[in-house]
């Protein structure tokens, strides 16, 4: 139905044994053939033009480039444990595209196959016994597993080349996305089981589970993360949920968070607002203002900038540790007492008994002008001052 | 014949899913389903009806039980093909379902809810990897991806029963 | 792979039954929206939609009882939706479905290639030209291509034989290809009159 070219189709096939000895079979010798195809089109294009990708087991490059065209070079590779095995899986893969000068559209489209047999030597087998095994002792173990279970059936390389100003709408499972170039369009990602990678975005709409991603510079992004470890170097606004997610922002203008069970590292934020549960913060300066909501975790601030206006933290069951202590500054805590560290001079101060919360008490107190207010209230938690 | 309309109608079945339940709507039902329990609750309070009651509910779990069991041991085709995913849900589902009880009986409703809907999310990734798995294309990656899945509930139900149960020992010491 | 959806389910629905709210709450959060649509596909307006989708649920719940836990619980939901909603049809006098037998043996099988390939189908537009189909048709296009219904199961749903089911859907196909490019010339032209 899709009609693309094929350049080259069976390009390379090889094979090895373990020992190094090629041709030589051996009964247990590992023996792969890779097959592959290509195609590639390239086509004047306006400077904001829409791509959409629905891709699979692809890795793609996007380049954005200062030129009213768009280049595609593609290379479907299949491996198998014979010829007849790759070409089989080759056979069935299609990349199905279609253009005009104001969209690019591209497609994987996988033909079903009739149930295929199991082999009984299948190594994996073996491993995951090992794998369970493994869980009874350990039941959340992060370790690699063999080199064998990393190998691919299908591998899908795109290279792409687009004007700077294109609008990119990408999904991708099993594979991996890198843009490079200043891009000026929107980009909509969602990757699952799939890394990201970007060096300069002006506005992104990301959802990525089970990858790693890395932005350099996030001008303006709403994105959703999931079981994956992200890195952004440098943002203006995020508006984030996650969940299950490692966390690491070096600077941020302002972050509004929905969060549960992360381990995120913040090291400079503008204004920070949001909620979390089960999940562990900690923020290395804060520079404007801050309402979070919290419900068990952690929540540690290092350190308040002379800018910052408010620390408002509503708490439940969360170790909240607050260092640095300003001066300038409004107090207003809820704790429980016996819950509470801070330097002697506090635990001296007045306490009055918190209405309606058993076992808790309220501190207000003015250290010199109050130029910023600092209220958490902590219901069953421990905070630390210091 | 291959009817062309069709695959095409069912390539896009989702892009049609275009509106939202508008969020007024579960107020209506749950306020109906309360005038019907209303209406409905003194028919339960006969004895008689209660015992009928419990023997139907008896023999009717009994024979859903039976049928689960023989759906379990006719198990479809997909772990059939993968042993080791059939290993691992074997492994991981009685521990599962233990935490899952154990949460229940000290978590709040409010925190059982959220992990529902955590548990749902894994769930849904679960199936698309079990669709994908499909493709035959890259399948050991797949099933590992599977088995991480039954992991990744197994971490996320500990984690939070991890911080119960601290957060209860810290109010008993106390 | 359905044992762990049934896992879950299992857990919220053995609750539904015991009319715990928030499991039924639950359940209703995961269908809700998939239901809604398919409301709105077969009803048209948005007041219909949500008064059938309520009354469905409350169905559900209210004879969760009888649900089989052999069969998909988002199957098993969404044939009371679909009867609902042809109920509703049917009482409003809007679904009429004339036995077209007499006419079946002229009526071709979709020849698919050339009556589907040269347009460019589009959702919205289909969704758009859907509307303008007569009622009768729409419902059997719709229960057969979006819905994932068979003919045999549409003829049981809706009363009908199943010849009659093919037959009003090979018209309503062909109708809708008719509506769709009157639709795109429309469009066309229109484009032409902006410039």
């Amino acid at each position: 139905m899709w009609n693309y070219k094929i350049l080259t189709g069976c390009l390379l096939w090889w094979c090895w044994t373990s020992k190094g000895n090629a041709f030589h079979r051996q009964a247990t010798d590992p023996q792969e053939v890779r097959v592959s195809k290509k195609i590639a089109f390239d086509f004047k294009a306006s400077p904001e033009i829409h791509i959409y990708l629905a891709l699979k087991y692809a890795h793609i490059a996007v380049m954005g480039w200062a030129k009213d065209s768009v280049k595609v070079e593609a290379e479907i590779i299949a491996t198998g444990m014979a010829l007849t095995e790759a070409n089989r899986i080759l056979e069935r893969v299609t990349l199905g595209y279609d253009y005009t000068p104001q969209k690019l559209h591209m497609q994987l489209e996988i033909a079903s196959q009739q149930q295929i047999a199991k082999k009984n030597d299948n190594p994996l087998g073996n491993i995951m016994n090992g794998l369970v095994q493994s869980l009874i002792s350990n039941p959340a173990p992060t370790h690699s597993t063999s080199a064998d279970i990393d190998q691919h059936n299908l591998k899908i390389l795109i290279h792409i080349r687009l004007p700077q100003g294109a609008i990119q709408q990408i999904e991708n499972r099993y594979g991996s996305l890198e843009l490079n170039g200043n891009f000026t369009g929107k980009l909509t990602a969602h990757l699952f089981y799939g890394n990201l990678k970007a060096e300069k975005l002006p506005y992104g709409q990301l959802e990525v589970s089970y990858g790693e991603a890395h932005f350099k510079h996030l001008s303006k992004a709403t994105a959703n993360f999931r079981q994956s470890s992200i890195k952004i170097e440098r943002a203006g606004e995020l508006n984030l949920q996650s969940s299950s997610t490692t966390l690491e922002i070096d600077s941020i203008a302002s972050l509004w968070l929905d969060s549960r069970n992360d381990v995120a590292t913040i090291k400079r934020a503008g204004k920070l607002n949001g909620k979390m549960q089960f999940s562990n913060l900690d923020v290395g300066q804060l520079g404007l203002e801050s309402n979070l909501e919290t419900h068990f975790g952690n929540l540690t601030v290092q350190k308040l900038l002379p800018s910052c206006t408010t620390l408002d933290v509503m708490a439940r069951a969360t170790n909240v540790k607050l260092e640095h202590l300003p001066s300038d500054t409004h107090y207003d805590i809820v704790v429980k007492p016996e819950k509470w560290q801070a330097p002697e001079r506090l635990l001296r101060l007045e306490r009055q008994p918190f209405e309606g919360l058993k076992g808790h008490v309220r501190l207000v107190w003015n250290e010199g002008n109050a130029k910023r207010k600092i209220a958490i209230e902590n219901r069953e938690g421990i905070l630390i001052m210091k | 014949m291959e009817d062309k309309l069709k695959t095409w109608a069912q390539q896009h079945r989702k892009e049609m899913d275009v509106f939202q339940a508008p969020e007024f709507l579960w107020e209506r039902i749950a306020a109906q389903l309360d005038r019907q329990e209303k209406t409905r609750q003194y028919w339960w309070k006969n004895a008689y009806v209660r015992i009928a009651a419990s023997i139907v509910l008896i023999l009717v779990s009994a024979t859903f039980l039976v049928l689960y069991q023989r759906q379990l041991t006719s198990e479809n085709t997909l772990q059939a093909a993968y042993p080791e995913l059939k290993q691992a849900e074997a492994y991981f589902k009685p521990i599962i379902a233990a935490k899952m009880r154990r949460i229940e009986q000290i978590g709040d409703k409010d925190l059982l809810n959220l992990l529902l809907e955590d548990l749902a999310l894994l769930e849904k990734d679960y199936q698309t990897l079990a669709k994908d798995l499909q493709d035959h294309a890259d399948n050991r990656q797949i099933i590992q991806a599977m088995i991480a899945n039954y992991r990744s509930r197994l971490q996320l139900l500990e984690r939070i029963l991890n911080q119960l149960e601290q957060k209860q020992q810290d109010n008993v010491e106390l | 792979m359905e044992t762990i959806t049934a896992e879950l389910h299992r857990y919220l629905l053995e609750r539904c039954i015991e009319n715990d709210r928030r499991a039924q709450f639950q359940i209703y959060k995961l269908y809700a929206d998939a239901m809604y649509n398919v409301c709105r596909r077969m009803l048209k307006t948005e007041e219909d939609a949500q008064d059938i989708l309520q009354e469905a649920f409350v169905d559900a719940f209210t004879k969760l009882k009888t649900f089989r836990f052999d069969a998909p619980f988002g199957s098993w939901l969404k044939r009371i939706v679909v009867n609902r909603c042809i109920n509703f049809l049917k009482k409003r006098k809007l679904l009429v479905i004339h036995a077209e037998e007499g006419k079946l043996a002229h009526i071709p099988q979709p020849n698919s290639q050339e009556d589907f390939q040269e347009i460019d189908w589009e959702i919205d537009l289909v969704r758009k030209c859907m509307e303008k189909l007569p009622e009768g048709a729409r419902v059997v296009l719709n229960l057969y291509l979006f819905e994932g219904y068979d003919h045999a199961e549409i003829a049981d749903i809706l009363g009908i034989t199943e010849s009659t089911s093919k037959a009003q859907y090979s018209k309503a196909r062909k109708k809708l290809r008719q509506i769709v490019e009157e639709e795109k010339q429309k469009q066309q032209a229109a484009l032409w009159k902006i410039n």
